[in-house]
């Protein structure tokens, strides 16, 4: 008859593989902890686990992924670094390990990271001129990978937070909006790329969500184009040009 | 290439995981050149869809992004921490789990990945795959396939018994013994670490 830590032991090929679920995992975890056997199991068998990623015929991803994932990740504030160990249960350890020193460098690198969130917030540094994200403490960058831009709202957009973050060489944009408030029944709002020359290009419609949020990607062509502005449309499919003065609007070249 | 990114393209993966807490948005572009190939083909290998897969893989470069505060290189390489959140991304996308997935922390480093130029290191991964391939052909194909179907596919061990029609014993069985194998078959050639 199987005992429990039999039952236990015969699961962690599936640990290793990821192929159980949130109780099961926290459940075989524990048991590592305690267990020295299972442990070294576990340790031997993920390491076998580890390399099944390189088994894949290599597919060259579109080239528009990297400006994809550059543009989504502008509009992401990257976690702070945690006071202690992020992860509930230590994984593959004899013991607990104490907390990882502060040395100068790791220091340095906390509050850059604290003061990259607090600058993001309180939109310190992302004035009039756009600020491009990246290594302001490395020199002179030519050419940033993304710069994000302010839109700024009047009269019911007063309250409005709209940031749009440009990838120049992938000409993609992501316009991340929060406390938008909800349009009249029937109509959406409708996003529209301005240019130099007075034209106005309809970028998409959307509707925020219930906390006034959403994140729209603008995939159009971005040449010629220097400014965003948002007007209140017919839905569900918007209009082709605008039926309003914006309100509201920023610059992005 | 400006000097600030081709010093950000030397770095090793640590040095890069420190760029990425410091908040430099040029660190994901670095990483996206060192391992979107391989995260794009994993996603692939799981979803069978483009662009489901590209979905998969900007979803992981994200979660990476935000994260990268709580990375632990003692517990397991870049590359393998980026890859493991893409097949947890893929197998959520697959079976349409409600819950994301913690990221797996039976992480272990793996020899032959290189972190120098891009020559050595397309070249380093291509004999990787070359060995990982020829050890996974070398295991018996039920083995395999329990492998497979819960690593590829997500799976748990119940749902494979059921698929392939045996007892809950033997699948977890099947699925040790092919581990084993596989591992002894990559210490063996000194690809992976031994005890």
């Amino acid at each position: 008859m199987a005992t429990e830590h039999d039952e236990l032991a015969s699961a962690i090929p599936a640990l290793v593989l990821g192929s159980v679920t949130a109780e099961e995992r926290q459940q075989l975890m524990l048991h590592l902890e305690g267990c020295a056997g299972c442990r070294a199991l576990a340790a031997r068998l993920a390491r076998g686990a580890a390399v099944l990623p390189m088994e894949p015929d290599p597919v060259e991803p579109p080239a528009r992924l990297r400006g994809r994932v550059l543009a989504a990740v502008a509009t992401v504030r990257p976690d702070a670094p945690p006071r202690s160990s992020p992860l509930p249960i230590p994984a593959l350890q004899r013991r607990r390990r104490p907390p990882r020193p502060l040395t100068g460098v790791r220091l340095g690198l906390i509050a850059a990271a604290a003061a990259f969130v607090l600058g993001a917030v309180a939109g310190v540094g992302f004035g009039h001129l756009a600020q491009p994200f990246g290594p302001s403490r490395q020199g002179p960058v030519a050419g940033p990978v993304a710069a994000r831009y302010p839109l700024h709202g009047t009269g019911a957009m007063a309250g409005v937070t709209a940031d749009a973050v440009v990838v120049p060489r992938d000409g993609l944009a992501v316009v991340d909006f929060r406390g938008m408030p909800q349009p009249p029944a029937g109509q959406v709002y409708e996003l529209w790329l301005l240019t130099g020359d007075s034209r106005a290009l309809p970028a998409g419609v959307f509707v925020p969500d219930s906390q006034g949020s959403r994140v729209v990607v603008v995939t159009q062509d971005l040449r010629g184009a220097t400014r965003l502005a948002v007007t209140v449309e017919h839905g569900p499919d918007g209009a082709s040009a605008p039926s309003q003065t914006p309100q509201l609007s920023g610059r992005i070249a | 290439m400006t000097p600030s990114k081709r010093a950000l393209s030397e770095r090793s993966d640590p040095e890069l995981v420190a760029a990425l807490v410091a908040g430099e948005i040029d660190a994901v572009d670095v990483l996206f050149t060192r391992y979107g190939r391989v995260a794009y083909s994993l996603a692939i290998r799981i979803l069978g869809d483009p662009g489901r897969a590209e979905d998969v893989v900007q979803d992981a470069f994200v979660r990476v992004w935000k994260r990268a505060a709580s990375f632990d290189a003692r517990r397991g390489s870049l590359r393998t921490w980026l890859l493991t959140v893409v097949r947890n991304c893929a197998i959520d996308h697959l079976r349409g789990s409600l819950h994301e997935r913690s990221e797996m922390e039976l992480q272990v480093e793996v020899r032959a990945e290189g972190e120098g130029s891009n020559p050595w290191r397309e070249v380093s991964q291509s004999l990787e795959r070359d060995a990982v391939r020829v050890a996974l052909r070398s295991l018996p194909g039920e083995q395999r396939q329990a492998i497979e179907l819960a690593y590829y596919g997500g799976y748990s061990q119940q749902e494979i018994a059921r698929m392939v029609d045996a007892p809950l014993g033997t699948i977890k069985g099947r699925t040790r013994l092919g581990l084993e194998k596989l591992c002894s078959y990559l210490q063996g050639r000194g690809l992976i670490d031994g005890d």
